[in-house]
């Protein structure tokens, strides 16, 4: 029985599984990334059997039993193997837009969700305040920042600068700007019934679609779509020198219920759809990135804890004398 | 005598788990502490399970309907639940290109040809699109277009791609039907008037700039006369064709929002539109964009004046003038044959330009 086990260990500790772990994991690497295969979490399956493999080659191999280094180096590996499917199984990473002066909506993210992820982002709470971004010539976007407002634990809510690579951290949840910011025209709609009804329309990312600031809103209640489109009279950029990202002070809104044209300035209201709409003002929204890693500290530890582990078996290995290695010699004649 | 070393196993274990642990905790601390931590008790506690994110799986599922049905060869059904899944989210290029595949199935091709462009410009690498493209040309009767498209699959695609040895053999067939058209065609440049039934107008013919070889030249100039006299969609929603223009040259402008060089080239369009001779020449405008209304209003916010008209399902720009980049302008001549074609932007309104068009339009 024991043989047996022993033997199936011998033949799960296999360098050609191993190899082929690698092999399998790079593949669907590639697959999802260059390929754009819905590969989801289905990288965590070679990085399991890796660990059932490493682990195996440490139970089996004599070697390892007193190699100190090398049986470190396996271990370390082990825990980088397993990490690593913990993470891609537990694994968040989504994207959002926040209009300026509104909370973080949960309901909007769009995320690729591992389906062992513990937490929730309906306990993430900030409000999207202003942003500033700074822009070389030639529409290089340089350094963002958003300022967002997140409670404290007396409830107060205090400001928080945001950027490219400085993230908002909320429970594990990592939030970093992206390229992706705009217009948004906020809007209030009186219904016939006197309810009204408030939001904000987002417009296509701005400037990379520069050309194109419409978007269709339905009107609240009656499924009637109507086209708004942003004019700017004045561009907001100059594509040869610095600029800074900000809302235009000129621009008009048009809205277009079929043949019907209307030019809309802050404050201005227009009859529409049984009822009135209002347009408030022009605010901003900007698009964030949410990542959720909770392993990667942790998978840097085992991976510094491998090379560390190899270069002190390697060292041994070299500062060995002569009498050390005819007695490992003998002893690995002993072993076999 | 023999040594024997020490079992220093429990001694690396310990070390490692202590290394992986305590070193993974100091680099996630350094990471909070360099990072704008904020961490409110709200979401420092216990956390609640993963919301299900059901418009994905949704998508997920009728993606995967629409696959079966195309490979069980219901392509209604497949298109239906393509057009589904991209209601939920238009961003799925593969989506567009599987919708793309059904539509051919389905012998409806400038709409494929349409999903297959869409599925291109949201992902430029979408290898399968371009094989989708060569069919779907093909069936329009535009092989030089199809040959480009299935050219592009074989240069992209893997070798040991599935479809690989078809879309060669595809080119190869092309190849072969294109090269007995072109040595037709040399053949009908002998005078033999009835081979060329639109070269009847007395004005003697320009010689076709470098741009258009001759023989396209007359292939498409019959088409031409497709083109005047089909209904175009106006930005103000109604159809009309351009017919009011077949006394004049028409400079046609092939363009769409999304496309720099031809947002670039407006401008110097508008000011053509305004130098030329208006009872000789209209320059016009046709965008491959999908809504009329933004349309106008991108037209009206950089100025832009001369009529423009919408080709949405690009029924005319790919299927009748065969266009497969932007922008493209045609020089028509008032007997409907093409008297130029020119790939690319320009500066429209410089002299030499200008000399060329209005040399183009005869006495």
């Amino acid at each position: 029985m024991m043989k047996t086990l022993h033997g199936g260990l011998r033949r799960l500790a296999s360098l050609r599984l191993t190899l082929a772990c690698l092999a399998l994991a790079a593949l669907i690497a590639l697959a999802g990334d260059v390929g754009g295969w819905p590969t989801g979490t289905l990288i965590a399956v070679p990085f399991v059997i890796l660990f059932v493999n490493l682990a195996a080659a440490i139970a089996t191999h004599g070697a390892l039993r007193t190699q100190a280094g090398l049986f470190g180096f396996h271990l370390a590996l082990a825990c980088l193997a397993l990490l690593a499917a913990i993470d891609r199984l537990s694994g968040l990473s989504g994207h959002v837009e926040v209009t300026q002066g509104t909370a973080f909506d949960p309901t909007l993210v769009e995320a690729r969700i591992g389906p062992l992820h513990p937490g929730s982002l309906e306990r993430v709470r900030f409000v999207q305040g202003r942003f500033e971004i700074d822009y070389a010539p030639r529409l290089k976007r340089r350094e963002t920042r958003s300022t967002v407002y997140v409670p404290d634990d007396t409830g107060n809510w205090h400001p928080v600068i945001v950027g490219d690579d400085t993230p908002l951290v909320v429970g594990d949840y990592r939030f970093y700007t992206s390229f992706n910011k705009g217009f948004a025209p906020l809007l209030s709609y009186i219904a016939a019934d006197g309810t009204i009804h408030s939001g904000a329309v987002h417009l296509p990312s701005y400037p990379l679609n520069f050309f194109k600031q419409g978007n269709v809103w339905t009107i609240p209640g009656t499924g009637r779509e109507v086209k708004l489109w942003l004019h700017v009279p004045e561009p907001v950029f100059v594509e040869d020198a610095p600029w800074r990202f900000r809302i235009p002070d000129d621009a008009v809104l048009v809205i277009m219920d079929g043949a019907q044209r209307y030019e809309l300035r802050p404050g201005d209201t227009v009859p529409l759809g049984g009822g009135r709409l209002r347009y408030e003002e022009l605010r901003t929204w900007m698009g964030y990135t949410i990542d959720y890693s909770p392993m990667i500290p942790w998978m840097l530890a085992a991976a510094a804890t491998a090379a560390l582990s190899l270069a002190w078996h390697a060292i041994g290995k070299l500062r060995r004398s002569d009498w050390d290695r005819a007695t490992g010699a003998e002893e690995r004649a002993h072993v076999r | 005598m023999r040594l024997r070393r020490r079992d220093a196993r429990l001694l690396a274990a310990l070390l490692v788990t202590a290394t992986v642990a305590g070193g993974g905790l100091a680099i996630d601390r350094w990471m909070s502490e360099r990072s704008t931590a904020s961490r409110p008790a709200a979401t420092s506690s216990a956390v609640a399970a993963s919301p299900d994110p059901a418009t994905r799986v949704r998508i997920a599922a009728l993606f995967n309907e629409g696959l079966r049905a195309l490979r069980t060869g219901t392509p209604e059904t497949a298109a239906a639940a393509f057009k589904a899944a991209l209601r939920l989210d238009p961003h799925l290029p593969a989506a567009h290109v599987n919708l793309g595949f059904a539509l051919l199935d389905l012998d409806q091709p400038t709409a494929a040809l349409q999903a297959f462009d869409t599925a291109l410009s949201l992902r430029p690498d979408q290898v399968n699109a371009y094989f989708g493209l060569g069919e779907a040309h093909e069936r329009l009767g535009d092989l030089p277009a199809a040959l480009g498209a299935m050219r592009t699959y074989v240069h992209l695609a893997p070798e040991d791609d599935a479809f690989r040895r078809k879309a060669l053999s595809a080119i190869w067939e092309w190849e072969a039907i294109l090269g007995r058209t072109a040595a037709a065609s040399n053949e009908a440049q002998k005078p033999t008037p009835e081979a060329v039934p639109v070269a009847t107008s007395a004005t003697p013919a320009p010689a076709p700039s470098q741009e258009e070889p001759p023989s396209d030249a007359r292939a498409r100039s019959e088409t031409m006369f497709g083109l005047l006299t089909r209904p175009l969609l106006g930005l103000d929603g109604t159809l009309e064709s351009l017919q009011y223009l077949r006394e004049k040259t028409i400079v046609l402008n092939v363009w769409a929002t999304w496309c720099g060089p031809c947002r670039a080239e407006l401008p110097s369009l508008q000011r053509l539109s305004e130098r030329l001779d208006p009872q000789r020449f209209a320059v016009i405008g046709l965008a491959t964009d999908q809504d009329p209304d933004f349309v106008r209003e991108f037209l009206s916010d950089v100025g832009i004046r001369y009529p423009n008209y919408l080709d949405p399902d690009r029924d005319v720009t790919s299927g009748i003038l065969g266009v497969t980049s932007y922008p493209q302008t045609f020089v028509i001549r008032p007997d409907g044959s093409i008297a130029e074609r020119i790939v690319g932007a320009r500066a429209w309104d410089a002299p030499d330009m200008m000399a060329r068009i209005e040399g183009l339009s005869g006495p």
